[in-house]
């Protein structure tokens, strides 16, 4: 890449530039007050109580399960897609689970890197997430496993997040201090908090512009813990949140999973 | 307790009334009022029309005339006034390099209160023993909002009034548009927030529009008078100054 | 330094504010959309700021970050070059709009592609990059809905963060029909239809164009880190899918360490459009092989910055994270709209920002009437993020206006005059008495107590307002002839005095 301008020359100056005025209009050093929650009060099941809230809130349907249930309350959010691509790192047996329920599932990774336009004509994504963050609903991807390269998650217009409970932090400097803790300070990194949405219109609310519009979590217990809330044990644990009332109005409001009440659109590509 | 009126220059030379029903207030609460006669203005036009070194020397007079004692606090029936005088007046001195006025001015500012500052903090009192049977909506006015932030006080103050019929004001927290000199040189915009603060006081059915700043009630009335709406415009201290 | 005679700039309108703002404020359209949109954004915010308990305390601590950015911004900037570069991204200088122009179009080209995608930035929008690309021959193509509808437009951005407030459904729907090449026939003016319309029209962009600009909200100079907050996708889109991207940055916009994120991610999204959370932000580094652009560069701009960092008062308004909470408490800016300050910065950050970035050439430069352009009613200050001091810093600024014009000029102006002879009239009060007294000469042509009409520079006051005439007895008068009654009546007896 050959250089622009004389960029040695430009840095120098501007450099020197900087440090000059910074010294001019110097104020020495500053004290940073941290006297901000820097973790939260919550037990751990109303944290997750609370993310729920704000999911319901920003219009993210929410579906509850335990591990043995997970592959069929995934499959119940991916309804009515038929083709679904996925990262490497699921949790053991989703994938196949998908693939013997009949979805034309692809495995993006390193060898077999679906492009852009490719990506456009897969119905939904899969994937997990590093944490979530209850005081603002927030779910993060870091590219860690199951969650796949950005385009992965961006591109098809449903995405479902499989969550662990236990991922589930409270307040936002916990989120970042956990991110910090465990080295993702520089991976490709997707903060979500819902369906993509613009007021630039009259400041008229619209849900679903670009990236996905329908945004599913799948919040799932624990390996090893008891189901939360419930009395003795139950074959399928699925709860259904969210503005839908059962599992056939998810499908049938969602139409093809491309977001609510959508007429006259062209659609992708 | 011996208090220094501060009658503010617009007081002194266009609303007298108000710093003349300030000191029958406090001579009636049972205080002596002094004057100190070597006053003119706190300097704020000239602070904050950028005229920041030629207000030097107004500041300077100020601390210099409030320095000579003879009472215990003084008051000043003005958001703004107060506001400039414990927040611009080292400013203004500090930016000229003169830390040792600096200082002094804030001695000054220390023992300065606004009027409701004044009647609830320091003399410790809301019922002052006023007569007032007027429909009237109170216009919280910037500086005593958010510079020296006087809060409910005026409105305890108010409430407190035998017979006053307190109407709340919409969108009371706004701008009256008067910013000092922004009146003459923004007229346009000055003149388009006017009408909103008007149009609000209309719709409480008050026939009184009280504020703690004679600067803001001479804009707003200057709106009132021109719209030919009889609305009076009437200073906190000349509510609290009247009795039957 | 840009000259102002007669060269537009984006930072620099042709007309001061007060006489810009005439023609705004006869637009009842903009004014009413204004009004809506400031007052719904502003009820928003307020909502979601009570949620937070420790709100001040996460204020104490963004104010002081920033303040810290900018005492060590040159090590930070040194620190995120080389975090950059570790990384595989490239960092790149530009002490002016020319020379950030002059590299982004370079790299443009190295692409190959005549056609750039963009992610809004308010610092491409300062340098105008677009109109930069244009001429030589480069298509840029806004993402945001609102910043596509204002460029489909042909128009100029009246917001920071709602830059097409000024338009309502109906004009927008106009401006698809006329310059939108692919938009649906039967295209209504329901928001959701005209979004819908947007989406379509820009998702065969996203998946073909090579060449990304974005901007970013804070660089994280321990990591490299940049970040970007938005609300629709296209910023992910922009920043995902293209070969290249090129962000341009204001040095100012840097955070000192990773966990500083904790703090301004709550910050920001509260105050700008009053949400919990915005729907998407995105953190990279660098380059990520196999993941999103494979050739990354970072164009780290002056532009005037230095201007504000070397005063020591004025420094205060680089700590600004953009999310346009001022704008939206603003009276004046709530009535004027953006335009009225011939700056893509405007409302009360723009009044202290956009001066301090071009200079104030003297008493007929537009810039120097920004610091004007406000009551000092202190509503920004109040809802600032970072704890800008607003109001103070337009007081400094206007006498910096000052001092610079007197510094400049043989004459004093007209003001600058009457403000000395009142100063010297103040600074004594055997002056001030006189003065008082000669004031009321003008009593005999007032009508009813009033003044109804006045000679300029009065004129201003009288257009709309009357104003009353002098009393006849000032209050240290009355005060006098009180005490001589009372020292009459205790003649004789003990002196209380």
């Amino acid at each position: 890449m050959k250089p622009i301008m004389d960029q040695a020359r430009v840095r120098a100056a501007m450099l020197a530039r900087i440090r000059e005025a910074r010294d001019q209009g110097a104020a020495g050093a500053v004290e940073v007050p941290r006297d901000y929650h820097r973790t939260g009060s919550l037990t751990p099941a109303e944290v997750v109580d609370l993310l729920i809230d704000r999911l319901v809130d920003y219009k993210a349907d929410v579906l509850t399960a335990q591990p043995d249930s997970l592959s069929a309350t995934v499959l119940q959010a991916l309804s009515p897609s038929t083709s679904v691509v996925v990262a490497d790192g699921l949790p053991a047996g989703l994938t196949e689970a998908l693939a013997a329920a009949g979805l034309q599932v692809t495995v993006d990774g390193d060898e077999h890197a679906l492009t852009a336009v490719q990506l456009d004509r897969i119905d939904a994504v899969v994937t997990t997430a590093a944490l979530a963050i209850a005081d603002n609903g927030v779910i993060v991807l870091d590219a860690g496993p199951g969650q796949g390269r950005r385009i992965i998650s961006l591109v098809p217009d449903l995405h479902v997040v499989v969550l662990r409970r236990s991922q589930v932090l409270q307040t936002v400097p916990e989120a970042v201090a956990r991110l910090v803790h465990d080295g993702g300070e520089t991976r490709p990194t997707t903060w979500i908090a819902g369906p993509s949405a613009t007021s630039d219109i009259e400041l008229n609310r619209v849900e679903g512009v670009h990236g996905p519009r329908t945004l599913r979590v799948v919040i799932v217990d624990d390996e090893g813990d008891q189901a939360q809330g419930d009395q003795g044990e139950q074959q399928a644990d699925q709860r259904q949140l969210g503005h839908a009332g059962d599992a056939g109005d998810l499908a049938a409001e969602h139409g093809t999973g491309r977001g609510p009440g959508v007429e006259g659109d062209a659609g992708p590509g | 307790m011996r208090i220094a009126l501060i009658a503010t220059c617009l007081g002194d030379a266009m609303f007298p009334q108000v710093p003349r029903a300030t000191t029958e207030l406090l001579e009636r609460l049972g205080h002596q009022v002094v004057f100190p006669a070597g006053q003119t203005c706190c300097g704020q036009m000239h602070i904050n029309t950028g005229y920041v070194r030629e207000g030097l020397g107004v500041v300077r007079h100020h601390v210099e005339v409030m320095e000579q004692g003879g009472y215990d606090v003084a008051v000043v029936p003005s958001g703004s006034c107060t506001g400039c005088i414990r927040h611009q007046h080292g400013m203004v001195a500090r930016r000229a390099g003169d830390d040792g006025l600096a200082e002094r001015a804030e001695a000054v500012a220390g023992r300065t209160y606004e009027l409701s500052e004044l009647l609830v903090d320091v003399l410790g009192v809301t019922d002052v023993g006023a007569h007032y049977p007027h429909r009237v909506t109170y216009h919280p006015t910037c500086h005593s909002l958010r510079m020296i932030r006087v809060g409910d006080r005026p409105l305890q103050l108010l409430r407190a009034v035998d017979g006053i019929d307190l109407v709340e004001l919409p969108g009371a927290e706004g701008c009256c548009g008067f910013g000092g000199t922004f009146a003459l040189k923004n007229p346009a915009t000055s003149a388009a927030m006017l009408d909103d603060k008007i149009a609000a006081v209309v719709s409480t059915g008050a026939s009184a529009c009280t504020a703690g700043d004679a600067s803001c009630l001479m804009h707003i009335g200057g709106g009132l008078s021109r719209q030919d709406k009889e609305i009076r415009t009437v200073h906190l201290a000349e509510i609290l100054a009247s009795t039957r | 330094m840009s000259t102002f005679l007669g060269m537009p700039s984006p930072l620099r309108g042709e007309q001061s504010f007060p006489k810009a703002s005439v023609k705004e404020l006869a637009n009842g359209q903009l004014r009413r959309n204004l009004q809506k949109a400031t007052s719904t954004i502003r009820a928003k915010r307020a909502a979601v700021v009570a949620e937070v308990p420790d709100w001040e305390e996460l204020r104490d601590a963004g104010a002081a970050i920033k303040a810290d950015v900018m005492a060590r911004l040159p090590e930070l900037l040194e620190q995120f070059e080389a975090a950059v570069t570790a990384r595989g991204g490239v960092v790149h200088w530009a002490s002016d709009a020319a020379e950030a122009n002059a590299i982004v179009t370079e790299l443009v080209r190295a692409t190959g592609s005549d056609e750039v995608i963009k992610v809004k930035s308010m610092a491409t929008q300062e340098i105008g990059l677009n109109e930069h690309l244009e001429a030589e021959g480069i298509a840029p193509i806004e993402t945001d809905l609102a910043e596509l509808i204002v460029q489909l437009g042909h128009d100029k951005p009246s917001h920071i963060l709602v830059p097409a407030i000024h338009r309502n459904r109906t004009e927008i729907l106009d401006i698809f029909r006329r310059e939108m090449p692919d938009v649906p026939a039967d295209l209504t003016d329901e928001p959701r239809r005209l979004a819908m319309a947007a989406r379509a029209h820009l998702r065969r962009k996203f998946l073909s164009v090579p060449v990304a600009v974005s901007g970013a909200n804070f660089g994280i100079a321990e990591t490299g880190t940049l970040t970007v907050v938005e609300s629709e996708g296209n910023g992910r889109m922009c920043l995902t899918l293209p070969q290249t991207l090129i962000t341009v940055m204001g040095i100012e916009k840097l955070l000192p360490s990773y966990a500083d994120l904790e703090v301004f991610l709550q910050l920001l999204p509260r105050s700008s459009t009053g949400e919990r959370m915005n729907p998407y932000t995105s953190l990279w580094t660098g380059v990520t092989p196999g993941d999103g652009p494979q050739e990354f560069h970072v164009v780290l701009l002056d532009n005037g910055r230095t201007n504000a960092l070397a005063d020591q008062v004025g420094r205060a308004a680089l700590h600004c994270i953009r999310c346009s909470a001022c704008l939206n408490v603003c009276p004046v800016y709530e009535r004027t709209g953006g335009h009225a300050y011939g700056s893509v910065y405007p409302g009360p950050i723009g009044a202290v920002l956009t001066p301090q970035l071009t200079g104030m050439q003297g008493h007929d430069d537009p810039s120097a009437s920004l610091p004007y352009a406000s009551t000092l009613c202190g509503a920004c200050y109040d809802v600032c993020p970072v704890k800008i001091d607003i109001p103070a810093l337009l007081v400094e600024l206007r006498a910096r206006a000052v001092e610079t014009d007197a510094a400049e000029r043989r004459l004093p102006t007209g003001w600058a005059a009457a403000m000395k002879a009142a100063a010297w009239v103040m600074a004594n009060d055997r002056r001030f008495a006189v003065a008082e007294k000669a004031s009321r000469v003008g009593r005999v042509v007032a009508r009813d107590g009033s003044f109804h009409r006045l000679p300029p520079p009065l004129n201003a006051w009288t257009g709309s307002r009357d104003l009353p005439a002098p009393p006849a007895q000032s209050f240290r008068e009355w005060w006098a002839e009180r005490e001589a009654g009372r020292e009459g009546e205790r003649e004789g007896g003990g002196d209380t005095g």
